[in-house]
């Protein structure tokens, strides 16, 4: 039954990983940039939704919450343009190393806000409480946090409503052509432009979403940062960069593999919990390079 | 006949490498006008320049009266302009998906193209367009593993999907084989002749050339050399030469 709880709470926390690790994944496959800001976006996203909630605009909390992350959505979406337009397309053409750079100078520009802006201190989202019940609740022996039930729904809204977006409509089609060849979905009347910011908005949005969710389990403060990045991108590299089905799995994976074998382990060896992503990151990129769902790459010589 | 697309005087380098050296071009109205010559002539490198995929450091590219030179090659598209590659461009999903994605240029608003409705509107384009080509048994197939000739006509529908004026076609029988050359210039006289398309072909069979162009124009190192109905251009010793040297 121990097991059974753990299973279920490590499917939980890998829903979380897998829609971190979407937002990775997204700007990679579309813009071909590795988004070394993602864990910033988190943590942004989670003080953003501090602050909107703290207004307390509605009187439930639960849907002040939510309005709370509907606001901070907005500004995801204007910080995403201004993203977009003022550091990432002056660089489109260059290095893959000089985008790199730039999403470290956007994750530290992002994290130096919210440090200058609310400091280090934890914090916890204006009445949390009432919305996430500190007393689990019971299913027979087996005891789940509120957060985790609220969180795995989230997180399965969103990663369905993206899944639909991307094989079902239209706009998802443009993604997929524009991640292929963006100068021939171009010539083929895509605006390379106007998808790439889409791309960021999605990642923001993805990414806030997350950051309620981390900042109700772990509280607020800047280590939301180091946890969102440390899980994103090994859910992401064990799923295949390139593929969202495969974030949402590697995310699963990690989630699985964390709360069993990793919580088992850190009995004996405390602090190995940490490591258990990594170790199952190596496995699978030394059998499968690019990742469990990645598009394997064949070039002529 | 009216001229519908005009290149003035285009220069177009890399580095040190000149690709286009003062080229000029009418293409009128209605016609099919055949670009000719020899490999790294400049051909592909005047359609690049047109559909905006490369920006020329001289000249001028004319639309319907309108300077387009600056305009980017999303624009370019939604103007009327259609460009189909040697190489067809083939994203990962179905024969069909690869054919709706064309819907895009006529629809700017992301939140329409998130709709239900936008999709069934472009899949019922697409499956016309899919008869027009003939593909009826390929509609669900995954395209990026299908033949040649198959994602050549792919590509030819997508662009047909915006309903373009002038479409540009670079070697759309290159790598075909006869029964699939025969269909494709079929497709491309009936886009001409029922579908009043203006079309600029860039193609290696000169007896293609010789059967559906009106006219023709033979480039060589970046120039044009020669203009002309086909039958004129295949006796000029210019371009004699530069297909078969001194």
């Amino acid at each position: 039954m121990v097991l059974l709880e753990k299973l279920i709470l490590g499917l939980a926390a890998g829903t979380i990983y897998g829609v971190m690790a979407l937002s990775f994944v997204l700007i990679y496959r579309v813009g071909k940039i590795v988004n070394i800001a993602v864990g910033d976006m988190v943590l942004l996203g989670s003080y953003l939704i501090f602050a909107f909630s703290g207004l307390r605009l509605i009187g439930n909390p639960a849907m002040n919450l939510l309005l709370g992350l509907v606001m901070a959505s907005f500004v995801g979406l204007i910080i995403a343009i201004a993203t977009e337009r003022f550091l990432m397309r002056p660089l489109y053409g260059q290095s893959i190393l000089a985008l790199i750079m730039m999403t470290v100078a956007l994750g530290m520009i992002l994290r130096g806000f919210t440090i200058v802006e609310w400091g280090t201190i934890l914090r916890v989202f204006p009445g949390q409480h009432e919305v996430f019940p500190p007393v689990p609740l019971k299913v027979g022996v087996i005891e789940i946090p509120y957060v985790y039930i609220w969180s795995t729904v989230g997180s399965l809204i969103i990663f369905g409503s993206f899944l639909y977006l991307f094989r079902k409509t239209l706009f998802g089609f443009a993604m997929r052509a524009v991640s292929l060849n963006p100068e021939a979905a171009a010539t083929h009347g895509i605006s390379i432009k106007r998808i790439y910011t889409y791309t960021w908005m999605i990642g923001y949005v993805a990414a806030f979403l997350a950051g309620l969710v981390l900042g109700a389990i772990n509280g607020i403060n800047v280590t939301i940062t180091y946890l969102g990045l440390a899980r994103a991108l090994p859910a992401a590299l064990i799923g295949g960069l390139d593929s969202p089905g495969g974030a949402m799995l590697g995310g699963l994976l990690l989630g699985l593999i964390e709360h069993s074998i990793g919580t088992y382990l850190n009995m004996f060896i405390p602090g190995i919990r940490d490591i258990v992503p990594y170790i199952v990151l190596l496995i699978v990129l030394i059998v499968k390079p690019y990742g469990l769902f990645g598009t394997e790459r064949i070039e002529r010589v | 006949m009216k001229t519908i697309l005009e290149v003035k005087d285009v220069y177009l380098y890399f580095g040190g490498v000149t690709a286009l050296n003062g080229v000029n071009l009418k293409l009128k109205e209605g016609e099919i006008l055949a670009l000719v010559g020899p490999n790294g002539s400049g051909k592909t490198s005047l359609l690049n320049c047109i559909c905006g995929f490369y920006k020329p450091q001289k000249g001028r590219i004319i639309y319907k009266d309108r300077d387009i030179t600056k305009l980017p090659p999303h624009a370019r598209a939604e103007i009327g302009i259609g460009r189909v590659f040697q190489t067809p461009y083939i994203f990962h999903g179905s024969v069909i998906d690869n054919i709706m994605v064309g819907y895009v240029t006529k629809q700017k608003n992301p939140f329409k193209l998130m709709r239900m409705k936008s999709a069934v509107e472009a899949r019922e384009m697409a499956e016309r367009l899919i008869e027009f080509v003939e593909l009826e048994m390929y509609r669900k197939s995954e395209a990026l593993g299908l033949p040649m000739g198959i994602r050549k006509r792919i590509e030819l529908a997508r662009v047909l999907m915006w309903n373009p004026d002038v479409l540009l076609l670079d070697e759309p029988t290159s790598g075909l084989s006869i029964d699939e050359k025969r269909d494709m210039a079929r497709y491309i006289l009936e886009l001409n002749e029922v579908h009043e398309k203006s079309i600029l072909l860039v193609e290696h069979d000169l007896s293609l050339v010789h059967d559906i162009a009106e006219r023709v124009i033979v480039m060589d190192a970046g120039v044009e050399i020669a203009e002309g109905s086909p039958q004129e251009v295949v006796k000029n010793p210019e371009v004699i030469k530069a297909y078969l040297g001194e």
